[in-house]
């Protein structure tokens, strides 16, 4: 039996080790015939390899036998796996493709800045959207200093190149927001409703952007919401505006951070007294919060925001006989969710819903104006690479929306009710693929229905981008879009349709560790605008007859550490728009387009100070108004516009931070235009009044302090 | 039937065996690339191995490991953008192996470690905490790992030089550290042993 036992184990070994042995060899080259040098080639499934020589040779033996797969693998290039016979692999040449995934290839995001993700195209860094002096943390703000915008500080919203703010769309993961913007009075601007610090990547496509994004004639900015939380920390903000606290809780797959805030501008506005009489300044409770989990294969977000507040001033205008008091309650919410799918390394799938409820109750007077608005959009897309060099991805969605409208006015007992529902939905499909890493083309198409104009619509958008050596490219881009009239012009009138634009761009990029470079040129038209008929109080006979065009040079220089310890850039847009819409008798440039604008946003650490000094420089020419006393139409031009704001970040210790911003040093006494009354004076002018901002200057000063385990932590990404 | 019970016994034992040779002998030989200087053989031998032991950590660890520590002294950026990258697929890899493994997760840390290093101003904000938060993590899995200890308080001084921050509180915990590195043991073959020579000179840098 002994002797059985051992015969046996003697049969297995010697059968283990007395295989033939096959010599595999060859070459690795890639496209263009050169030697691969330290690519790993071996029998799948087996040690059995070895790595390719200085001439890109490679040499071993295998004990395999039959039918093998021989795989070869070498970074930035696409792996290889070869099938067949092992006594065949011999004298092989295996050319080896350049992967597109690798940072060399082009990119062909169109005119897309982006701004605190790993992207290579990342413009700005994670701190810049919140240390912009002048931006005070708005994401929006911050935005305003890029190329491509138009400077409009007395609104705040964006303006992309010779559009309105309402041709912008802003999107959380990719789905639309409703509301972004918070209620501010006449004069003030307006804030994006949220804080940086929840969001790890914004991307801002100021034209030719792809077919999955939709309703926006001008531009989209859209916001990723963290990942993770890295770490249980609270924090609590003292702030000249108002008081803030936060809390982040990370757990093994999941994790919350959450804030709130109240602002009460009462104190401030004590403090400062500004133009506007105000009664009851902004005060108002704003949280925020954003729930990501983890599984094997997938990723689910929620992000929920809720905002209440109320302000309540007394205003003249010129057309009014005595002062009017006006009260605005606002109330906001929001849930955007979304899961993505990863089924492999292949294909993906991406589910989103989004639903937002703005209400705006005003009283002027004694007439009760109740605006509500209620939105839901839900979004499903799946997205393969067939391979490195070949992406398709296609979705449907469809928003539902609907506006309310109530008035009442008490002293003539007189009460008027509308509302307007609509559905739009939407298909599209979009293709990338690179002819080689350095040569790419994006082919898209989206189909949209609306269901008030009973219409269809088709947009075709495309991409073709080229790499000029190792840092320079440039891309082409055109693409088709349409977007809804303002939802009170559908008050209005049933028989409109969507206004549509068209956008031809040309890019330039240059790219080194120090210097980001770019040069885009478009032209944009303008067909299907509203114009209607108005006098003094009514419009009348809508229809969808205007037309218009923006065409312009946008430049963008920034310079990481040229000069020490300092980051800045230069954004510089000259933008040339006319428009024949509205109630304009003729083409003109809009009120809110400014030819030229120029920011300059430099960034210092300073050492030994601890203490990080930001100045930002805005110039923009004089915006076009419409003076009646004058022959011609927008035949005026308001002076220019300057700014300089300042901040300091001051790390008092890792977990203490003192923030001072003040806005427009120099105390530059900046105009916007003028209104006119509706009817003549006794000198047979019309009365005219200037447009100012409420007030020259802004002061803000914030104490910011966290509290974690390991007490290293600061706030300086998050003012 | 007992033969024939003994001889499977003795038949997957001594594939197992085979197999279990090969595996030793790979990883010695990895191994001893990587000290030899030959990373890409060590990396390719590592890759060969992670994917015929499709249980075992360790390849992965040691292959995420060398092109971690090749990334800090490589010049091109792409090229080290997509060392790290393959790094952070083998160490996803690993962890799918070896849940909750104090060794992995502190390898992670280096990985964005790596990372800041290489564009502080890019990183340093978005990274620092994450880091923190994985050796905080690696440390309550196994408190006395040497590895664990070291990274951090090395993360620790590098953010205390930045606020000018007195350092010889950190400096008395480096040197706290450097029996833990004799006094730790691994019952698994190729365990990570590595770091004491870093620990070494760590400390020589606090007495200048």
């Amino acid at each position: 039996m002994k002797t059985f036992f051992f015969f046996i184990l003697f049969i297995i070994c010697s059968h283990t080790h007395t295989h033939a042995q096959t010599t595999i060899q060859g070459k690795v080259v890639d496209k263009a015939g050169i030697s691969i040098i330290g690519a790993n080639v071996f029998i799948e499934g087996s040690y059995d390899g070895s790595i390719t020589d200085l001439d890109g040779r490679f040499r071993f033996q295998t004990s395999r036998e039959d039918n093998q797969v021989l795989c070869i693998s070498y970074l930035g290039y696409e792996s290889k796996q070869i099938p067949g016979e092992v006594n065949q692999f011999n004298d092989l040449v295996i050319q080896l493709r350049e992967s597109s995934q690798v940072m060399d290839a082009v990119e062909i995001a169109g005119s897309t800045f982006k701004a605190g993700d790993n992207s290579s195209l990342a413009v700005l860094k994670p701190m810049d959207i919140v240390t912009t002096a002048g931006s005070l943390g708005d994401v929006i703000a911050s935005f305003q200093t890029l190329p491509g915008t138009q400077s409009n500080s007395e609104d705040g919203r964006l303006f992309v190149r010779g559009g309105d703010a309402e041709e912008t769309l802003i999107f959380i993961d990719g789905m639309r927001v409703f509301a972004p913007y918070t209620n501010s009075i006449v004069g003030s601007p307006s804030r994006g409703r949220f804080s940086p610090f929840l969001f790890q990547g914004i991307s801002f496509s100021s034209g030719g952007y792809d077919a999955g994004y939709g309703q926006a004639l001008s531009g989209i900015l859209d916001l990723k919401t963290s990942n993770e939380v890295n770490q249980t920390e609270s924090n609590v903000n003292v702030m000249t505006l108002g008081l803030g606290f936060g809390h982040k809780q990370s757990f093994k797959n999941s994790s919350i951070s959450a804030n709130v805030n109240y602002i009460d501008l009462a104190p401030y506005n004590w403090a400062i007294p500004n133009r506007v009489n105000q009664k009851r300044p902004y005060h108002g409770v704003s949280g925020e919060a954003v729930f990501t989990n983890k599984t094997s294969h997938g990723i689910f977000k929620t992000y929920v925001s809720g905002e209440t507040g109320n302000i309540r001033f007394i205003n003249q205008g010129i057309n009014d006989e005595s002062p009017r008091s006006l009260n605005i309650n606002n109330q906001n919410a929001y849930l955007a969710s979304s899961y993505l799918h990863t089924f492999n390394d292949k294909t993906s799938l991406f589910a989103g819903l989004s639903l937002g409820q703005n209400q705006e109750l005003l009283r002027l007077d004694s007439t009760d104006i109740d605006q509500s608005f209620k939105g839901l959009h839900a979004k499903a897309q799946i997205t393969h690479f067939f391979n490195d060099h070949f992406k398709c991805k296609a979705g449907i969605e469809t928003v539902l929306l609907s506006n309310d409208l109530t008035k009442n006015i008490a002293s003539i007992d007189f009460s008027y009710e509308d509302d307007i529902y609509r559905s739009l939905s939407a298909a599209f499909v979009e293709s990338e693929y690179f002819f080689s890493p350095k040569l790419a083309l994006k082919i898209g198409l989206r189909s949209e229905y609306h269901s008030l104009f009973d219409a269809f619509s088709l947009g075709p958008r495309m991409t073709l981008a080229q790499k000029i050596n190792k840092q320079q490219q440039i891309s082409v881009s055109y693409g088709e879009y349409v977007q809804e009239p303002a939802h009170h012009y559908l008050f209005s009138s049933t028989n409109l349709s969507n206004q549509k634009a068209s956008h031809l761009l040309l890019n330039y990029q240059f790219k080194s560790k120090k210097h980001i470079v770019r040069v885009e040129g478009y032209h944009k038209r303008y067909h299907s605008l509203i114009s209607y008929e108005a006098d003094a109080f009514t419009i009348e006979d809508l229809d969808n007859n205007g037309h218009g065009y923006a065409r312009g040079i946008d430049l963008f220089w920034r310079a990481n550490d040229v000069i020490k310890n300092t980051d800045c850039w230069v954004s510089y847009s000259w933008l040339k728009s006319k428009r024949m819409y509205k109630d304009y008798p003729s083409l003109a440039m809009p009120s809110f387009a400014t030819s030229h604008n120029v920011s300059l946003v430099s960034k210092t650490w300073i050492r030994t100070l601890n203490t990080q000094l930001s100045l930002t420089y805005t110039l923009a020419s004089g915006r076009p108004y419409e003076n009646p006393n004058i022959d011609g139409f927008m035949e005026s031009l308001s002076k220019p516009y300057q700014n300089l704001s300042l901040s300091l970040a001051y790390l008092i210790s890792a977990q203490k931070i003192l923030f001072i911003s003040i806005s427009n040093i120099t105390r530059v006494q900046n105009e916007f235009g003028y209104t006119y009354a509706h009817s003549r004076g006794t000198d047979g002018l019309y009365p005219g009044q200037l447009i100012r901002p409420n007030e020259d200057q802004f002061f803000f000063a914030g104490f910011f302090m966290t509290f974690s385990r390991d007490q290293k932590r600061n706030q300086l990404d998050q003012l | 039937m007992k033969y024939l019970i003994a001889s499977y016994i003795v038949l997957f034992f001594s594939f197992n065996g085979v197999a279990q040779a090969n595996y030793t002998e790979g990883m010695q030989k990895a191994l001893q690339f990587w000290g030899e200087g030959k990373t890409a053989e060590a990396v390719a031998l590592f890759e060969r191995i992670s994917q015929v032991d499709s249980e075992a950590w360790l390849p992965c660890y040691y292959s995420a490991n060398v092109h971690i520590a090749s990334s800090f002294s490589e010049k091109d950026e792409s090229l080290r953008n997509e060392m790290l990258e393959q790094a952070k697929k083998y160490i996803q890899i690993a962890h799918a192996r070896s849940e909750d493994n104090a060794e992995i997760i502190t390898l992670e840390g280096l990985l964005y470690t790596a990372y800041v290093a290489a564009d502080p101003g890019n990183f340093a904000m978005k990274y620092a905490p994450k880091i923190m938060e994985l050796h905080d993590r690696a440390l309550s899995l196994d408190p006395i790992n040497p590895r664990a200890l070291m990274n951090k308080v090395e993360f620790e001084m590098g953010t205390a030089q930045f606020f000018n921050e007195d350092m010889s509180p950190y400096c008395q915990r480096v040197k706290k550290i450097l029996s833990t590195f004799d006094e730790y043991e691994s019952s698994e073959p190729f365990a990570p042993r590595y770091g004491k020579e870093r620990l070494i000179q760590l400390i020589e840098n606090c007495n200048e």
